[in-house]
């Protein structure tokens, strides 16, 4: 239904302005993410930033990911997080002491460097351009994802779920009184 | 249509934020949401590659990484609530030992 209702996005004479859109919000919650001395405003930055990132993947038509994104992403590891948050006491009235490290400032020029480092790689990769339109059968609906991961990727896929299971079990493990 | 590109560019963007922010915090679940913050460009870039091949298989792989990084999520939350039954503090420098 999600997967559904997201494709009024694709509205071709709409697309760069939601591309941008998008894109901007985004970006700028990722700022926020990095830089919030409160981990509670981070973590709904980030919310914000899953929600742009999910509407990016709408535009690439890839709408059973951008669902995904959606309810697990952001609905649910991040409410996780919050709960985290919560039970530690980080975002209430005493705000958490995180000074950046004495080098803190050094992490900028890492970013940067790094950020040109892929952008050059990205500007260099000049991969043959999809038709204008995109063709019906490309378009990532649940169900054509859903049969793709049960045929082809099905040994990856039946691997996440032991590796989710483990983990699920090993974390109640770990918070055990 | 918007370039393809430009979806990767956005993509480096997110991952060199990210990175930044890893790089800049000391408290522990800041630093966790800049990894989750550096996931997410990798997974735009998987999609983003996706449809200039024009298969299912980089959305595939990004349903796989969404599914991991729960795991890695709830692995890490449980990991940082015992460090901070422990030591009371989420300071990454105070948490220099390999041992309690």
């Amino acid at each position: 239904m999600l997967a559904l209702s997201l494709r009024f996005i694709e509205v071709p004479a709409l697309e760069s302005a939601v591309f941008y859109f998008c894109s901007a919000v985004s970006v700028v919650a990722a700022l926020v993410v990095a830089s919030s001395r409160r981990p509670a405003y981070g973590a709904l930055a980030l919310i914000v930033c899953l929600l742009g990132v999910a509407g990016l993947y709408a535009q690439l038509g890839a709408t059973f990911v951008a669902a995904v994104q959606i309810i697990v992403y952001a609905g649910a590891v991040l409410i996780v997080f919050l709960l985290v948050i919560m039970l530690l006491g980080l975002g209430g009235d005493t705000p958490f002491k995180d000074r950046p490290r004495r080098l803190g400032w050094a992490a900028l020029p890492v970013g940067l460097v790094l950020f040109a480092v892929l952008g050059t790689v990205v500007a260099r990769t000049s991969p043959t351009v999809p038709d204008e339109t995109m063709d019906e059968a490309m378009r990532g609906t649940a169900a054509r994802v859903g049969e793709f991961l049960l045929t082809d990727y099905l040994a990856p896929f039946e691997a996440t779920a032991i590796l989710i299971l483990v983990s699920l079990v090993g974390a109640t493990w770990l918070v055990r009184r | 249509m918007v370039p393809v590109q430009h979806y990767l560019i956005v993509s480096a963007l997110l991952f060199a934020i990210g990175a930044t922010g890893l790089f800049f915090h000391r408290n522990l679940v800041s630093i966790f949401l800049c990894i989750e913050l550096m996931l997410n460009g990798v997974n735009l870039t998987f999609v983003a590659y996706s449809r200039l091949a024009g298969n299912l298989e980089g959305q595939a792989i990004a349903i796989i990484v969404i599914v991991v990084a729960a795991a890695e999520a709830a692995v890490g939350l449980a990991i940082l609530m015992a460090l901070h039954r422990r030591r009371e503090t989420l300071n990454v420098d105070d948490h220099d030992l390999l041992r309690y």
